[in-house]
């Protein structure tokens, strides 16, 4: 207890000597897009023209070439390695036999006029897997000096898939994500712990998200005139062509990606989340108490929220803005204010899910269906979640934009973490994903749902493609990560955590960071050094597990036999003994031993707390540093044991079991009973159906 | 039609012992996969402070644990035990339809309602186990085919971009199948209504027959048999209510009145499956009369032959 305790009081000091950060205002701004783009709805074909401006931002380094994400390849056939590796499924949605897409770079040239397109070649930096286009590179006729610009002119031809990953077309609906050629990374020298400067562009894998530089973008989107668009960023022109097509401007600054939707059925539902009406005085008071902030620190900004819904889903409107603004909320209030004007939440079309539950910057998608309209399916929160979630990747995918290809739980665990917060700061503790007909599920069910004894074959710290089996990918990018955040608040305390947290994302707002920032961060805001909690979970294999071994409490007996004493030597024999026993007894002054073994089953050594509960007596902690297999507890008191509890606040989300780590020195049935009486009769259901057939 | 279902009520409800008899059995083939779950629940909640929270509801995260401290072999054991004792509950309608048969079709008989009983389960099971297997084998060829021909069908709508269609038509589908599945069900119950009353030897020829009846009289049969189901209906709503409504079971008290409710909704289960075969057979009597009441017949040896009057063979042949 005291090394909790201490660990807890020295972590709210170094948190409150923290300078408080100020949110940045702007990115760096290294790439500029201005793009032209056509849809033909019929053949799903985008044609595109982009003025693509970059800067390098290496202050040593002249750069000769780029690379590009060609992302729309990973559907072009087979042979490509998002194929291969996900075996043409994606979070059960199946790739279609005659749905392929691609990207052509039909002419590249720099605004001087030299025409690269000759230099343009298809490079597999992670596998060499040579029928793998998701990447080209192109030569520069001359090296962009430090700090210079090039600009380049190019013309695009891309096909959208039929969706089942992320981006494609189901009818008239149509999502185009990665749709256009998109520069990497290029990563300077020093930077996320580079030694020597260069591009990180990744191929794209099953298993992996993005990552990509900040910039501007200007995008003039061309659909036909009966069709609604919807798209990263502000909307600031719309022109009727005259020819039955419209032509839609976007622009937004300070984001990496653009994406975009248009189909002809989506009903528009529009809403303004209010900084001074959807979050009260208190709510401002209490962020900025918990944060150490100001009120002006802490204050939000309007944002215009618009959601287009499929027409079925018209009753679950309100929900969708009640989820985005809770989502705005929360994550406004607690890592800092939402710095776009807009934010877009798009419904995919029936049969279109795997478009669903995906983030791009200021454009989330989320997934529903028609049943939820209806009670009881209406308690399932999954319109809920799923926008929560997908916005709140706004904060890490979208403004702290770490590496997803290679560390995806600075991302997706980061975000899990939260969005589990947020809902049940939105939705009560219990019953945050469901309420289904007396059945509850929180987040934390669900993150610790994947947590077993299994769970120890990768770490967390792991490239996104290497986890074996692939379907790992989701349990240490999402669900451990997000355990072990939480476990981690449980030592810092909430206050702590939180302070932590605004500082990790107003220090890194548009910067790339790694998880070794991290880290330091941890250890600067604690004054302690945590690599041992690190090393061992995030870095490490191993799992959490607390046991009871055993626990015994039982009278103390008269001592028996031989005793020298002053007065001589003096002999108790065993019927001597019974009786001062039965003395003691009758007056009732017994003393009993009491004697506890705490395990530590899992190879994660972390201090814990274990909770000891004596008869009448009020619960006493002591703390445990883990280091050692076990600890033998000893205790003689008047009062007998009653149970025993390791980590009793449950504050270790990582245990993989919560139920062996407690005992009750008399057993309570009534737990087995209930479970008993329900099976028995779900039993007796089944057998007379099948009885009386 | 109303008739028979008050028929049907009124037997069900004049043989208690029946309805109570086929309740212990399946409860006590319930205990079989029952008891080793709560040797095992016990022993790892009972212990646990952890588990307090399933008294207050179902917790989903003290269940994934009980699976994680004890491996997943002990749900599959259980899961294995609670499907090999469906089996045999499954074999035994072969003896529980015989004997609710011989009960309904002995009334007034001075022999004791068990005798009655076990003398019917056993002299049908065989014939009833028969029946039940063509009819499983009719009813899944049927309902495979059917199932087949409705995919085939429906294939142009499953793809329309109005989305409650796919919904309508998954629940269209599924009403299809069932009623598919209820005239195969209907015509167990009829074929063995007849064997009952005819003493057939001829299995496939009574449920052919038993086919038949139900589909020269579609309306009627389904007509009695739906209000039954409707009742079943309405009892699962009310647990259901019940399940969720009231606080939860955690105290010994509300844990024995929810065991209490529970019992009292498989007795009204039994109870109206009981009541339903009575409707069943009250039609099928009227509809197709007989002249001779049939219930099985004891064989009785004759002290002497008489040379001038036939001996009674055991089976009695009565047209139907």
């Amino acid at each position: 207890m005291r090394r909790v305790l201490s660990i807890s009081l020295l972590a709210f000091l170094a948190a409150a000597a923290t300078a408080a950060q100020s949110l940045p205002e702007r990115s760096d701004r290294v790439v500029d897009y201005r793009i032209s783009v056509a849809l033909d709805p019929v053949k799903h074909v985008l044609t595109g023209r982009q003025t693509l401006t970059w800067r390098n931002p290496s202050t040593t380094d002249a750069v000769s070439e780029l690379q590009f994400h060609l992302y729309l390849n990973a559907f072009k056939n087979t042979k490509s390695t998002f194929v291969q590796e996900s075996g043409g499924q994606l979070r059960g949605a199946e790739m279609a036999t005659d749905g392929w897409g691609w990207i052509d770079i039909t002419s590249i040239a720099t605004s001087a006029g030299a025409d690269l397109t000759p230099t343009l070649a298809f490079i597999q930096p992670d596998d060499g897997n040579k029928d793998d286009q998701t990447v080209a590179r192109v030569t520069l006729p001359e090296p962009v000096p430090p700090g210079g610009s090039v600009t380049l002119e190019m013309a695009f031809t891309s096909k959208l898939p039929q969706v089942f990953a992320r981006t494609g077309y189901k009818d008239d609906f149509h999502l185009a994500g990665q749709w256009f050629p998109k520069l990497g990374v290029y990563e300077p020298a020093g930077m996320r712990g580079r030694e020597t400067g260069g591009w990180n562009c990744h191929q794209f894998h099953a298993n992996s998200e993005f990552y990509a530089d900040f910039g501007t973008y200007a995008v003039d989107i061309t659909v036909p005139s009966d069709y609604i668009v919807g798209a990263t960023g502000e909307r600031k022109r719309e022109r009727a062509n005259g020819n039955g097509t419209t032509t839609y401007t976007f622009e937004q600054a300070d984001v990496h990606d653009f994406a975009w939707t248009a189909d002809p059925d989506y009903v528009v539902v529009k809403a303004t989340f209010s900084a001074t009406q959807d979050v009260s005085p208190a709510e401002y008071e209490r962020t900025a108490k918990l944060l150490g902030r100001t009120l002006d620190e802490v204050q939000l900004s309007d944002v215009d929220i618009t959601v287009l819904l499929q027409p079925d889903h018209r009753p679950q409107a309100q929900r969708h803005i009640d989820a985005a603004k809770a989502g705005l909320k929360y994550y406004g209030l607690r890592y800092g204010r939402y710095p776009y004007k807009t934010l877009t939440v798009v419904d995919p079309a029936p049969g279109a899910g795997g478009a669903g539950g995906m983030e791009y910057p200021t454009f989330i998608t989320a997934g529903s269906a028609w049943l939820f309209n209806f009670w009881p399916f209406d308690r399932i929160r999954l319109v809920e979640e799923v926008t929560v979630h997908e916005f709140g990747h706004q904060f890490w995918y979208g403004m702290v934009a770490s590496n997803e290809f290679e560390e995806a739980w600075l991302d997706e665990g980061f975000n899990t973490w939260s969005t589990s917060k947020a809902m049940v700061e939105a939705y009560g503790a219990d019953a945050t994903i469901m309420e289904f007909l007396g059945f509850r599920m929180s987040d934390r069910d669900m993150s610790r749902a994947s947590n077993d004894r299994a769970g120890r074959y990768n770490r967390i710290l792991a490239k996104s493609w290497e986890y074996t089996p692939p379907g790992a990918y989701g349990f240490y990018s999402y669900y451990k990560p997000a355990l072990a955040l939480a476990t981690l608040e449980g030592y810092l305390g909430e206050q702590t955590m939180a302070r932590l947290m605004r500082t990790y994302h107003e220090r890194w707002r548009f910067k790339h960071p790694r998880s070794e920032d991290f880290f330091a961060l941890v250890n600067e805001v604690t004054g302690q050094d945590w690599s041992w909690y690190f090393d061992q979970v995030i870095r490490g294999t191993d799992i959490v597990d607390y046991d009871i071994g055993s626990a015994s409490t039982r009278a103390v007996r008269t001592s028996q036999g031989v005793f020298d004493a002053a007065a001589g030597r003096r002999t108790v024999s065993s019927s001597d003994a019974d009786e001062k026993d039965l003395e003691i007894e009758r007056a009732k002054k017994q003393i009993f031993e009491s004697v506890v073994v705490v395990r530590r089953s899992g190879g994660v050594k972390l201090p814990v707390e274990v909770a000891f509960k004596f008869e009448g007596r009020p619960v006493e902690r002591q703390t445990w540093d883990g280091r050692d297999t076990t600890r033998r507890f000893r205790f003689e008191r008047p009062e007998k044991l009653e149970w025993v509890d390791v980590d009793p606040d449950r504050t270790i989300a990582l245990d993989v079991n919560w139920l062996n780590n407690g005992r009750r020195l008399t057993p309570d049935s009534r737990p087995a009973a209930s479970w008993t009486a329900r099976w028995l009769f779900m039993l007796q259901n089944v057998i007379t159906t099948l009885g009386l057939l | 039609m109303t008739a028979s279902i008050r028929d049907g009520l009124r037997l069900a409800a004049r043989h208690p012992r029946l309805v109570c008899l086929l309740w212990a059995w399946y409860g006590l083939l319930a205990l079989v996969p029952a008891l080793p779950a709560w040797r095992w629940w016990n022993g790892v909640l009972g212990p646990s402070p952890e588990a307090a929270s399933v008294l207050a509801r179902f917790d989903l995260g003290v269940f994934l644990d009980l699976v994680s401290t004890q491996g997943v072999n002990g749900l599959g054991l259980l899961a294995g035990a609670a499907m090999a004792v469906a089996a045999i509950a499954f074999v035994s309608s072969a003896f529980a339809f015989g004997g609710i048969l011989e009960v309904f079709g002995s009334e007034g008989e001075p022999r004791t309602f068990m005798h009655r009983f076990f003398r019917g389960g056993g002299h049908f099971f065989w014939r009833y186990l028969r029946l039940a297997l063509i009819a499983g084998v009719c009813l899944l060829l049927a309902t495979g085919a059917v199932s087949a021909l409705l995919t085939g069908a429906t294939a142009p709508l499953r793809d329309s971009e109005w989305e409650p269609g796919g919904y309508l038509l998954g629940v269209a589908n599924f009403a299809v199948l069932l009623a598919v599945a209820a005239l195969f069900l209907l015509a167990l119950d009829y074929a063995r209504i007849r064997v009952s009353r005819d003493d057939d030897r001829s299995m496939l020829k009574a449920y052919a027959s038993g086919l038949g009846f139900v589909l020269r009289r579609l309306l009627s049969t389904y007509g009695i048999a739906i209000p039954f189901v409707g009742a079943l209906a309405v009892l699962a709503i009310l647990y259901l209510a019940y399940e969720t409504n009231t606080p939860a079971a955690g105290n010994w008290g509300a844990i024995a009145l929810l065991f209490l409710v529970q019992q009292a909704v498989v007795i009204g289960r039994v109870f109206l499956r009981v009541g339903l075969v009575g409707a069943e057979r009250h039609f099928h009597l009227e509809a197709l009369p007989t002249p001779v009441q049939v219930a099985v017949r004891e064989i009785i040896a004759p002290e002497s032959p008489a040379p001038d009057v036939p001996v009674p063979s055991e089976v009695e042949q009565i047209p139907t």
